[in-house]
């Protein structure tokens, strides 16, 4: 699982590749909120090609912990296997994620 | 880090310690998993580890001897990836049949409190036979974002109960959800419950079970499964085959999910659960998990060491055994305080009053421990009081005051009563009261009735009035399956098939009177799902093994029998309109008794037993604290009948909402007036529903 900066601009947009499960929730946890700035976030999960039960509750954790912050983070892009798994569990209902970059773009843009 | 979470052993590659005594299966502890697992009569355990869906294990870890006290075995293993390992144990001990000891250590066991159990991930996908480890225990995280959810509340007067199939609901086309047949399929139905004004939804079991248990095929070679599940492979988990992501193991999110957007609606969930038997059969079933760790202990066996068989099923759970008393109360309190479901129904519940040696018990301990438990003191127990073994306990169950019951004489006497029969209009008053003649209020409170006429269990509301004999032949079992006491009638016409409007039309009549009577009765109502729009299992009276259309609600029906889902929801909203009918009334108008019965004349009902006539008022109080009154006039005789109705304080009158003699138009778009200088004529087969209103 790599997490790389994909943009630095009024918007920062990240990007997860890989599989987010046990193993690589931690790391990638970690990594990500040491990547956040005061500054909206767009998180693209374009190449997560997995999210385990750990990993949903990753996501999750990144959303709290940027809403502690006042950082607004939103996911962006998910295949579309991730975004049914997103559907059955509920988790769409507890964090933001859209279908594209331009919607999250939008969104922050408007914020 | 606590001194007591680092590892003080090892066993080839793995760092392990010994175990937390006190928990029960398997759970995540810093840096590891604690595994625990009890049996009277094992010598040694082993905790065997499998990659998911691995058909060979990749370690095999014994419990060393000084990590055992008393019968309790405890270990932490550390660094295991938790979500791609599965495990099993392996116990050896005696093998003595006729004494109850058939250890076996070349069996692979599910843990008994597995909370995910994978092997049956997708519901229908052929397992492979060949794999020696077939339920295969996982472990959970426990942690869920509830955003502050907790079991409903509110009192279980308000309860109006609809019984449904997760699969059933949703699996057909017609449907219209994206997630069919699954938790999250009920969750894209959420506006339709709200909308019918259901407040709670009793699930046919959704413990893990084995679809293939049992498995045929019909004449034409489609599959006959184990479609309704009563038959438990693992009490501590969701059947994985119901959740739309149990392929990827997060059955419990999906289910915990659903619970939580359905107390946001306002609606509970009661899970119908069996804990009268397994799925591990007698002598010639197979081991899945109690019979390799402790027989004896778990099942009721007779003296030369074969099952008892109260429930029908092969085995009889042996409830009132402390360990397995202990068993079933954990496992409850589990799923209401981890899952924050709101209730049960007890299958076959008379076998959990049932001794060891299988007689009745006066005072079973189970049911009183579930009686006083603190976690569950919320909940709502439901037994089905009685079990294939003859026990019969409808309004005798041991209930400690806090037991509700199926009550199987509400849905016997409303069926007699509804075609006609003579005789039956006096017991009918009693069934409207709350049975009172066999629950004492006193004891029992007012929530001991659930009231049904039609379950999972027998024809739906449909064929009731639309088949007089049963049509299981889909079966398998040449039609000799299914009660053949059904108490229905098809109104002239068996079956469908080019059915006269006549018919069909009186058939909606008849269902209308059910649900009228169903849903004005003192108790807690229930209703089939489907039943609300004329559902059909063409005639099957127990398609338990049907997972197909006969089974599967048809959603087309809704659109083409709105009459009946308009007619339900008016009932369910006016009984939550009125609190006399929920028995929530603060007091009562002066000179009126709360509930009295009435003939063609007001007061005097004609106890003979050709009468077919019965009125009821109920005399309450609105929730704003006016006074309520509720009269239902009733007639199951062929011809009408003119019936004065009681007077009503001088500043009243009468005024009808539903009468179910004018076919679509049953249900009044604005109450219409009665003019008390005259009878009211009561159409043949026909129920009217009158509510009070002030003078102007």
């Amino acid at each position: 699982m790599q997490v790389t900066v994909k943009q630095n601009d009024a918007i920062k947009i990240l990007e997860f590749e890989g599989q987010l499960d046990v193993a690589s929730s931690d790391s990638a946890r970690e990594e990500t909120l040491k990547l956040l700035e005061k500054k909206p976030t767009i998180i693209s999960l374009s190449k997560c090609t997995y999210v385990s039960s750990a990993g949903l509750r990753t996501l999750l954790l990144i959303a709290k912990n940027a809403k502690s912050k006042n950082i607004k983070v939103i996911y962006a892009e998910p295949l579309p296997e991730v975004m049914d798994v997103l559907q059955m569990t509920g988790f769409l209902k507890l964090l933001r994620c859209v279908p594209t970059i331009e919607e999250a773009m939008k969104e922050l843009e408007g914020a | 880090m606590r001194i007591d979470l680092h590892p003080t052993g090892v066993c080839g590659n793995f760092k392990i310690r010994p175990g937390l005594m006190l928990a029960n299966g398997a759970h995540m502890v810093p840096g590891g998993v604690n595994f625990t697992i009890y049996s009277s009569g094992a010598k040694s355990c082993e905790l065997v580890l499998y990659h998911s869906h691995e058909e060979k294990p990749f370690a095999t870890i014994p419990f060393p001897e000084d990590y055992k006290i008393g019968n309790v075995f405890s270990m932490i293993v550390f660094d295991l990836d938790i979500e791609n390992i599965e495990y099993g144990f392996k116990v050896d001990g005696e093998y003595n049949f006729q004494r109850g000891d058939v250890f076996d250590k070349n069996k692979i066991l599910l843990d008994p409190y597995a909370k995910i159990i994978s092997g049956r991930d997708v519901w229908g996908e052929e397992p492979n036979w060949n794999n020696e480890f077939q339920y295969r225990s996982k472990v959970a995280l426990e942690d869920f974002d509830w955003e502050g959810d907790t079991p409903l509340k509110t009192p279980h007067h308000e309860i109006i109960i609809y019984e449904a199939h997760v699969r059933g609901f949703t699996k057909d086309e017609s449907s219209g959800v994206k997630f069919k047949g699954t938790y999250a399929g009920i969750v894209e139905k959420i506006p339709y419950l709200k909308e019918l004004g259901i407040n709670a939804i009793e699930l046919l079991p959704i413990f893990e079970f084995d679809e293939f248990e049992g498995a045929r095929k019909d004449a034409e070679g489609k599959p006959l499964l184990n479609y309704w599940g009563y038959s438990t492979v693992g009490f501590f988990a969701p059947k994985a085959g119901y959740a739309a992501s149990g392929k990827f193991s997060m059955q419990n999110d999906e289910l915990k999910n659903l619970v939580k957007e359905l107390h946001k609606n306002g609606i509970r969930i009661i899970l119908d659960v069996v804990f009268n038997h397994t799925a591990e059969g007698n002598e010639h079933g197979p081991y899945i998990s109690f019979k390799g760790i402790d027989n004896k202990v778990y099942y009721i066996l007779t003296p030369d060491g074969y099952y008892y068989n109260f429930s029908g099923c092969g085995n009889t759970l042996n409830c009132n055994n402390p360990i397995v008393r202990n068993f079933i109360l954990i496992c409850l309190r589990y799923w209401v305080a981890s899952y924050h479901v709101d209730g049960f129904r007890f299958d076959l519940a008379a076998i959990l009053g049932r001794n060891q040696d299988g007689s009745p018990m006066h005072n079973p301990p189970l049911l009183e421990s579930l009686a006083y438990d603190p976690v569950l003191s919320d909940s709502i127990l439901i037994a089905e009081a009685w079990d294939a073994g003859g026990l019969y306990q409808v309004g005798s169950f041991p209930n400690y005051g806090r037991w509700a019951e199926w009550n199987g004489k509400y849905r016997d006497d409303l069926r007699k009563f509804l075609k006609g029969e003579s005789g039956k209009a006096e017991c009918l008053a009693y069934r409207i009261s709350g049975s009172e003649d066999i629950y004492n209020r006193f004891w029992r409170g007012d929530c001991a009735s659930v009231n049904f006429i039609t379950c999972h269990d027998g024809f739906t509301l449909y064929d009731l009035f639309a088949y007089n004999d049963k049509h299981n032949e889909a079966n398998g079992w040449n039609n000799s399956d299914g009660g053949n006491d059904n108490d229905s009638w098809n109104c002239g016409w068996e079956g469908d098939i080019n059915l006269p409007a006549d018919i069909k039309y009186l058939r909606h009549k008849m269902i209308k009177n059910a649900a009228a009577i169903l849903l004005t009765s003192w108790g807690i109502p229930m209703i089939l799902a489907g039943d609300e729009f004329g559902n059909s299992q063409f005639g099957n009276n127990n398609p338990y093994c049907q997972d197909n259309k006969i089974s599967w609600l048809d959603w087309n029906d809704l659109d083409k029998n709105q009459d009946l889902y308009k007619f339900f929801k008016k009932m369910i909203a006016f009984r939550k309109a009125h609190p006399v009918l929920m028995r929530m009334s603060q007091g009562c108008p002066a000179g009126y008794p709360m509930f009295s019965v009435h003939g063609t004349n007001a007061w005097q009902f004609d106890y003979s037993p050709e009468n077919r006539i019965l009125g009821v008022m109920f005399a309450g109080k609105t929730a704003d604290g006016a006074d309520d009154f509720i009269y239902i006039g009733i007639n199951s005789h062929w011809e009408s009948h003119g019936v004065w109705l009681p007077q009503l304080p001088q500043n009243m009158t009468w005024q009808v909402e539903i009468n179910t003699d004018l076919g679509d138009a049953a249900v009044y778009d604005s109450p219409d007036e009665i003019n008390s200088a005259e009878q009211f004529i009561i159409g043949a087969r026909s129920v009217i529903v009158c509510s009070s209103k002030f003078k102007r």
